[in-house]
């Protein structure tokens, strides 16, 4: 039996198994670290940034909500929640429903939690039409189905308010307050 | 080759396997120890590895697999013990101390342990192993990572990514 030729000092890169059992140990709040692990090559930028399972796998085990997205300009951040993080000027969306007029709009985003790991999320945008009178509007979008559903909309007495404006997804409702007045609106998931 | 000294076996007549390293170096180690490996597991239980036959591990060199060995020794005991739920901090401590020693080497060592630690399955080393390489890399650029695991230099079209990468998160690099 002929031996063969011992391995050279300098192997090719990492399998994938071990690659990922390193990225997994990289820290949650270094964001800049991650960012750079991503450039060291392709397959290490695979797993960091559009691999879910990975993404699932380290939630898991830092139990934190990782930034593994990379953004390159500064963007209004609208909501984050459940290790997601929703921007204002996200162009990965369709554009809302054309019957979706409004301005002063607000939008939350999560996951449903029945599945919080399950990859997909929803984004609700609620928003104000001022006419004679003023109607708030909402509707939400979900990536399962990667449309927006249909609006729906109340007649509302605005009241404007200073205020930070804040959500919240409590079962299947997403709860909004904010700077329209002294009420939180509470948007149903389920029957919208 | 003298087989490691395994410490105290049961009853001094603990079961031995033979593992053969790539380089054809034979390890005479306890079955509990090998065992750690998942990928040994199996062949260790149905009776292999005994006698003069010997497991032949093709993807380990010796070197790699004297590390490896050393490792799964210590571990055996606390393995053994499912986990060592009810250890003493004392021993804890002592595994944790070792740990810390036994990846304090070479970075070239620390690759052939990554990958060994992979072939074999054996998963107390692999986070161990992957621990640590995470802890070298995080003040890292990702050309010196690439040095650091000793991957091949960069081709022109990877340099090209790496600098508009480079580029365009400046803020990552400062």
């Amino acid at each position: 039996m002929t031996m063969p030729p011992p391995k050279p000092r300098r192997p090719p890169h990492l399998v994938n198994d071990a690659v990922e059992e390193i990225l997994l140990r990289l820290p949650p709040d270094d964001p800049a670290c991650l960012v750079r692990a991503a450039a060291v090559c392709r397959t290490w930028r695979r797993v960091l940034t559009t691999d879910a399972a990975f993404s699932v796998r380290y939630r898991a085990f830092h139990g934190t909500p990782p930034v593994l997205r990379f953004l390159r300009r500064s963007y209004f951040v609208h909501d984050c929640r459940d290790g997601l993080v929703f921007l204002g000027d996200h162009r990965e969306l369709p554009e809302e429903p054309e019957s979706f007029l409004s301005t002063f709009q607000f939008a939350a985003v999560g996951r449903r939690r029945a599945c919080p790991d399950g990859g997909h999320f929803l984004v609700t945008s609620l928003g104000f039409q001022f006419d004679a009178e003023v109607t708030a509007n909402a509707c939400h979008y979900s990536s399962e189905t990667g449309e927006w559903g249909p609006p729906t909309s109340v007649p509302f007495d605005y009241v404007r308010r200073r205020s930070y404006n804040r959500s919240c997804f409590i079962a299947d409702a997403v709860y909004f307050a904010g700077e329209f007045g002294n009420v939180v609106l509470r948007y149903d998931l389920v029957r919208q | 080759m003298a087989a490691p000294e395994s410490g105290d076996g049961n009853n001094g007549a603990a079961r031995m396997v033979t593992l053969i390293s790539s380089d054809n170096t034979r390890f005479e180690v306890e079955a509990a120890a090998a065992s750690l490996s998942q990928t040994l597991q199996l062949t260790i239980l149905d009776g292999g590895g005994g006698g003069g036959d010997g497991i032949p591990l093709p993807n380990v060199d010796s070197a790699t697999l004297s590390k490896v060995l050393e490792y799964c020794i210590k571990h055996a005991p606390a393995a053994a013990n499912g986990g060592a739920p009810n250890a003493t901090a004392v021993d804890r401590a002592e595994l944790e101390r070792f740990d810390n020693e036994f990846v304090n080497i070479d970075q070239s060592v620390l690759y052939s342990l990554i990958m060994a630690a992979h072939n074999l399955e054996i998963e107390g080393l692999q986070s161990l192993v992957a621990k640590k390489v995470a802890d070298m890399i995080k003040g890292k650029s990702p050309m010196e990572i690439r040095r650091t695991l000793g991957f091949p230099d960069p081709t022109p079209e990877e340099q090209a990514e790496m600098n508009a990468h480079m580029l365009e998160y400046g803020w990552a690099y400062e």
